[in-house]
């Protein structure tokens, strides 16, 4: 709760990003290619608003930066792999 | 790597892995009457010749490739309705694609105003189904095509309805159909590729986001300095996917 309080505006604005994000997704009715890119979208917000987040904290790290790729990179293999299965 | 795996099964054992769609037309007609029949509204009856022309209009996407109710050369609807030689006062087209079910379609369709309107049309007495297997806009899909019609001269000055899918023109000219017509499309796999995917996909999310909030339960308790990414961020970002698979249907209207 500490860590919430203590950013609370970095984690309100990454929430309503993505979930706007995620509700113009499921406005959109046929192309699967707009999906992708709004799926990648999302993800690189995601990544990005991370790393920045931790820039202006100044801790940012070769490893926080991989952990937020990777991370990133798994929430889209998964939702790739459910959109295509 | 391991959706490399299942798309190869799916490819070489589609009776083992693969999609299940169930849908025909007399489930189509009947799920559909039964919303008519809440509504007070008389039922509609199969036309044959409805039929014809929606597998036509099927037919006309696939080979056109093409997921809109007029075709890239400009063709509205109502030129299948000529060409099945269906004289018309009332017409309408509801379409829809990548659905499993009969009850999916028509759940898709009466949630949507327009697709309802015609659904529920006091202007309408027959009904044509065709439910067409290919491949559009690169995906393996199954298309259903709904073609609403009245040939009554009882409404025949009654005014246009306004519907985005419902126009009335003037008599066509008859042609005969070729081509046999497909009334249901029916697929099981022993697995379920759909069901598969989406299970596999909550599972693997759940499991991260509950890894993720024990991980910053216990680095908090515990008061440990680590530096790393906040676990906060991980979490909204697999919620915001989690929601995203949960609420996404594959199936859409038209």
């Amino acid at each position: 709760m500490r860590e919430i309080k203590k950013h609370l505006n970095y984690y309100v604005v990454l929430f309503f990003v993505l979930a706007l994000g995620v509700l113009f997704f499921l406005q959109i009715d046929s192309s699967s290619g707009l999906k992708v890119s709004l799926l990648l979208v999302i993800t690189l917000f995601y990544i990005f608003w991370g790393i920045l987040h931790h820039s202006t904290k100044h801790n940012l790290s070769l490893k926080i930066v991989i952990e937020y790729i990777l991370i990133g990179c798994l929430g889209l293999v998964v939702a790739l792999f459910f959109i295509k299965g | 790597m391991f959706n490399f795996f299942l798309n190869s099964v799916k490819k070489n054992a589609p009776d083992v892995l693969g999609t299940s769609i169930n849908i025909n037309q007399e489930e189509l007609l009947n799920i559909t009457n039964k919303n008519r029949e809440n509504e007070g509204l008389p039922t509609l009856v199969i036309s044959d010749e409805l039929s014809k022309a929606a597998y036509l209009k099927g037919l006309d996407m696939f080979e056109k490739n093409y997921w809109a109710h007029n075709s890239p050369i400009g063709d509205t609807p109502w030129v299948f309705f000529k060409k099945v030689g269906y004289d018309y006062t009332y017409a309408g087209e509801n379409l829809a694609r990548g659905f499993a079910t009969s009850d999916d379609v028509v759940k898709a369709w009466m949630q949507s105003a327009s697709h309802k309107e015609n659904m529920l049309s006091p202007n309408y007495q027959e009904v044509g189904f065709a439910i067409v297997d290919g491949k559009l806009l690169g995906e393996d899909t199954t298309l259903v095509v709904e073609m609403f019609g009245n040939k009554t001269a009882q409404v025949a000055q009654a005014k246009e309805v306004n519907s985005s899918q419902t126009k009335a023109v003037s008599p066509p000219q008859k042609t005969t159909l070729q081509k046999p017509l497909i009334a249901s499309v029916k697929r099981d796999s022993l697995i379920n590729s759909k069901a598969l995917s989406w299970n596999l996909s909550l599972v693997v999310l759940l499991a991260f986001i509950f890894i993720f909030a024990l991980d910053m339960i216990i680095i908090e308790r515990k008061k440990v300095l680590r530096v790393a990414g906040h676990n906060i961020d991980h979490i909204i970002y697999f919620i915001s996917i989690l929601f995203l698979v949960l609420m996404f249907t594959k199936g859409t209207i038209l």
